[in-house]
């Protein structure tokens, strides 16, 4: 068996999203969905009800009065906004428990996680090009979802990878692909249709560091490959891959953003990082955890 | 006469528990405990600055994330060390508060790296570094020693009692 399939095998092992999120893309498939039909959904969740109202009632998604109901989450942060909710919650201890390579630990690919899909929805916000910015926030999300699958893979020995790096000043990508015939955005792909997502949001992840290799441009593509990169750069969340990607100049002037943007929503993804990370959970040993695991 | 003996070069010692502060990313950490070893991790484009006087035994260390504070005056404001301009000042501003003294300051710097094929847009790390040189030069701090550029992500270390500097990277320790 090649190391591919090898590999390809271990995205079955990959836990199943709950029920409840396919249930609530159907409903949202239709435009005229009662908003009651959908509060119901979540409703019905345990602990769901309690994590929607405080991701709702949060700076980053609440508005300025208080969220007291899932009813009123809908009617005032919208249904898009739900569903970005309701897959965060599923997520993260979908990320956070698993194990991940290249010297990360689960709170620091979860931390990366976060911050990219912050960043990518303030991308989607301040770029001309049309993207919905809940798609960008749940493609951020879930762009690297694929490194807990090759993480169980190369934990063992990621010598290989870094040496190839190394040598050839390879991106990390590249080198993946040439060692293991699958890079990490491939397998985040494909564990993005195991969970049955919306396909634009699947083709955005899997281009993700290679904008210009997918099948069509995709305004997503390049907004979660900025919004990716810019947080590299910034450190939130690095593992020992570090900076060895390549940047695509023509995804960043596709997007095309003011003087000054990137820069800007960098202040605000750091700024939001304690708060989304205590709303997932996130405790002050695993804080810790994610910067000293980080540690190379 | 005995042979001469290779030594590997000397590692920072291990702190007793509870005596390793950690930097997070915008932090800002100044310490005189000689049990302390102050660090910071996951250096990328951000800059780590130690500052250390070793008369009066103080070491500081700020991990920066973003050149100018004009960005954003409200974060800049809650987080001064997210900002190069205003963690310089503020590491300084401390410093200088619990008694050390400017002209015995050595300085260190680590970080400002950039991805592959970043030199054309963004530049966070080369605006970084520009903007902490000119800082320093400005107040008459001398970078003693720097590990600057490139990819790979950097953890940077102080001794508070000896004030020796440490960069661990992908498994290699090295002094700075």
């Amino acid at each position: 068996m090649s190391r591919r399939d090898e590999i390809l095998e271990l995205v079955n092992d990959v836990p199943k999203l709950p029920a409840v999120v396919a249930r609530i893309q159907n409903l949202l498939q239709d435009p005229g969905v009662e908003f009651v039909a959908l509060a119901r959904e979540i409703e019905m969740e345990p602990g769901m009800t309690g994590n929607v109202l405080q991701m709702a009632n949060s700076a980053f998604f609440g508005r300025s009065r208080e969220i007291h109901s899932i009813r009123q989450a809908v009617t005032v942060l919208g249904t898009h906004r739900i569903l970005q909710m309701v897959v965060s919650q599923v997520a993260a201890p979908i990320v956070r428990d698993a194990e991940v390579g290249y010297g990360m630990s689960p709170a620091a690919l979860w931390r990366h996680s976060i911050c990219v899909a912050l960043a990518a929805e303030k991308v989607a916000e301040a770029s001309s090009l049309a993207c919905e910015p809940d798609k960008a926030y749940t493609a951020g999300l879930l762009h690297d979802v694929g490194k807990i699958v090759l993480g169980t893979f190369v934990d063992l020995d990621d010598a290989p990878v870094h040496d190839l790096v190394r040598r050839e000043e390879l991106s990390f990508e590249t080198a993946e692909r040439r060692l293991f015939g699958i890079d990490h955005a491939e397998i985040s792909a494909l564990v993005l249709e195991r969970w049955q997502l919306p396909a634009e949001i699947v083709a955005a992840v899997g281009n993700h560091h290679q904008p210009a290799r997918a099948d069509e441009s995709m305004n997503l593509i390049d907004i979660v490959h900025v919004a990716d990169m810019l947080c590299m750069n910034a450190g939130l969340g690095l593992g020992s891959d570090g900076l060895s990607y390549r940047l695509d100049i023509d995804a960043v002037r596709r997007v095309d953003l003011a003087p000054g943007v990137a820069e800007l929503i960098l202040s605000e993804v750091a700024a939001a990082i304690e708060e989304m990370e205590d709303m997932f959970g996130t405790q002050q040993e695993d804080r810790n955890d994610v910067v000293q695991n980080t540690a190379h | 006469m005995s042979p001469t003996l290779t030594r590997p070069a000397p590692t920072i010692r291990r702190p007793a528990k509870g005596k390793l502060l950690i930097v997070d990313i915008s932090g800002i950490v100044v310490a005189r405990d000689p049990e302390a070893v102050i660090v910071t991790y996951s250096l990328g484009s951000c800059v780590g600055l130690t500052l250390y006087d070793a008369t009066a035994g103080i070491a500081g260390m700020a991990h920066m994330m973003l050149p100018l504070s004009k960005t954003s005056p409200a974060k800049a404001e809650a987080k001064p060390g997210m900002f190069v301009d205003t963690g310089v000042a503020t590491l300084l501003r401390t410093m200088l508060s619990q008694g050390a003294r400017k002209q015995n300051l050595v300085a260190k710097v680590a970080g400002a790296g950039s991805p592959l094929g970043n030199e054309k847009v963004f530049k966070i790390g080369q605006r970084n570094y520009t903007i902490l040189r000119k800082l320093l030069w400005k107040n008459d701090i001398l970078i003693e020693s720097e590990q600057v550029g490139g990819q790979a992500p950097r953890s940077l270390f102080i001794e508070v009692a000896t004030g020796r500097t440490h960069i661990k990277s992908r498994g290699e320790e090295s002094e700075l």
